[in-house]
């Protein structure tokens, strides 16, 4: 008599296919003729039958849980596709409409088109050669202005005939219809539908500026815009004579051309001046570590006087030099604290400032 | 390195079939959903093809009854196409815009799928049989359904020592089976009829 174990060990290789034919025939044979071997079989066959359906179960909750991430990724994929294109397109019409010109152009024979300008007679320097090349560039973009009325509305010109002038033109300030595409950022832009009837003459801003030099061999010129009605104004801007803009606070020495166009984008120029002027430096210096101050390239009488104003060191600096100063007085002496400094040649002062010598 | 098609039966064999269907979703499910939707399917149809073709798949693995003239994903193509050809041969509420009259798939065509209603009681009744077996005897039962897999093999995969003592530990879980399915004689026989 077999125990219950060895059946089943024989069957599970039957079941397997791991008998020979002769082993196989005989268990087949014992399955058909012994009950414990039939009651043996058809339970591995179940139990077997049940671990694969279980198995199969927990392969099918996989496939769900794929899919659903599948899903997942897609309509993410899809997502995304759909806000890359809503940004594209959406930059493309923000460009499209940057770029279009944001007032209707007056419909004009050429003959009647030259440009809109406003003289007063305090301002000085307006009409820049930057000014000339703009208006025979674009024509259409200004106002009209009739020859021998000098009026300037465009308005007023369609009717001219009826209508006096109402000042004289003169050219050291401008005035003109805005169509720059980059003007006019910072603040909301009026309705320019009927910009016929805007006369860049009336309501002209009372503007002025005050320039701020800049140190010799720096960038920190500043210009100060004194305006009187600043609600009337939409965006300002500074322009280098190559038409560079620029930004207000960090100005080198030369010209430049103010801008400011008004919320009717009447636009209005000046230009300004930026001058050098002398400026103190600061050294700082530990001779310990074998650090200098580089005046190579300076010409003329380098002095070095302590807080008492006694003279600590001198020398002359000639242009084509490699001059580094090392802390040292004139009596071979290193000492501490703060000195003033100045470079002066033929009676000017063109560098000064001080120096502080730490260790 | 990713998986390899060729490698995709052996990884099965081994209990790796969460990375071989995370796979398959990748490398083929996208081919099975696009000529699904494209011939007025869903993805919800092309979900449960595809899940049906993946059963069906295993299984012939398991019974060592997967015919090598089909690659794998081939075969699971086929497979979900012809699954869900079938269902809307039943239903007749798709029109077919590709011809799929020399699609092969008289491999496939006796594999048969039971209701999802039905497919839920058998997943409770299941469940119910093999909560409390554990993880060490449900490894063990999974192994000893491949029938390539010896006592040997399974012994190495599942470090118990050796053939013997894998084939014991098997016998007690079989019977722990067994002896809980015995134990309610209707519920057996309800499983009996859904498997």
């Amino acid at each position: 008599m077999k125990s219950a174990e060895t059946i089943h060990d024989i069957l599970s290789a039957y079941i397997k296919g791991e008998l020979s034919a002769q082993e196989n025939a005989h268990v087949y044979k014992q399955i058909q003729s012994d009950p414990a071997f039939k009651i043996e079989y058809e339970n591995i066959l179940l139990v077997n039958d049940l671990v694969l359906q279980h198995k199969i179960t927990s392969i099918q909750n996989i496939c769900n849980e794929e899919f659903q991430s599948f899903e997942r990724r897609n309509k993410l994929k899809k997502y995304m596709f759909a806000t890359s294109a809503f940004l594209v397109i959406g930059t493309a019409v923000f460009y499209w409409l940057a770029n279009t010109p944001k007032i209707a152009k007056p419909k004009q024979t050429e003959t009647e088109l030259e440009p809109t300008i406003i003289k007063e007679p305090k301002e000085t320097i307006i009409e820049t050669p930057v000014f000339k090349e703009k208006h025979s560039i674009k024509p259409l973009e200004k106002l009209k202005v009739t020859e021998k009325k000098q009026t300037i509305d465009t308005n007023v010109v369609s009717t001219a005939t009826n209508k006096q002038p109402d000042k004289e033109s003169k050219i050291d300030e401008t005035a003109e219809i805005n169509t720059d595409k980059t003007m006019a950022v910072a603040r909301p832009k009026p309705s320019l539908a009927t910009d016929k009837t805007i006369n860049c003459e009336q309501n002209v801003p009372n503007w002025s500026l005050e320039p701020n030099s800049t140190c010799t061999n720096s960038k920190d010129g500043t210009v100060v815009l004194h305006l009187q009605n600043e609600e009337s104004i939409g965006s300002t801007k500074i322009l280098s004579m190559d038409k560079e803009e620029m930004n207000n606070n960090d100005l080198a020495a030369g010209n430049y051309t103010f801008e400011i166009v008004d919320l009717r984008n009447c636009r209005y120029t000046k230009s300004f001046r930026i001058d050098t002027k002398l400026c103190p430096v600061d050294y700082k210096l530990n001779p310990d570590f074998g650090e200098d101050i580089d005046f190579s390239g300076k010409e003329g009488i380098l002095s070095i006087s302590n807080q008492a104003g006694e003279l600590y060191f001198q020398a002359n600096l000639e242009q084509l030099d490699n001059y580094r100063w090392n802390g040292r007085s004139n009596n071979g002496n290193i000492d501490d604290g703060l000195f003033i400094f100045r470079i002066e040649k033929d009676n000017q002062q063109i560098e000064f400032g001080t120096i502080t010598i730490i260790r | 390195m990713g998986i390899q098609e060729r490698d995709i039966i052996s990884l099965l064999k081994s209990g790796a079939e969460q990375v071989v269907i995370k796979h398959l979703y990748k490398k083929v499910f996208p081919r099975v959903k696009s000529t699904i939707k494209k011939n007025n399917g869903s993805s919800e149809d092309a979900a449960d093809a595809f899940q049906d073709a993946i059963s069906y798949f295993y299984k012939t693995v398991v019974a060592e009854e997967f015919n090598e003239k089909y690659t794998p994903y081939g075969f699971l193509y086929s497979m979900s196409i012809n699954r869900w050809l079938n269902s809307i041969r039943k239903t007749k509420r798709t029109s077919l815009k590709d011809n799929f009259d020399d699609f092969d798939l008289s491999e496939t065509n006796s594999f048969e799928t039971k209701s999802s209603k039905v497919n839920d009681e058998k997943k409770d009744l299941l469940e119910r049989f093999f909560s409390d077996l554990g993880a060490a005897c449900l490894d063990l039962l999974y192994l000893s359904i491949f029938k390539s897999i010896s006592n040997d093999d399974i012994a190495i995969r599942l470090n118990l020592g050796n053939a013997n003592a894998a084939k014991m530990k098997l016998y007690r879980c079989r019977q722990r089976l067994l002896t809980k399915v015995n134990e309610d004689e209707a519920l057996k026989n309800r499983l009996k009829e859904l498997l």
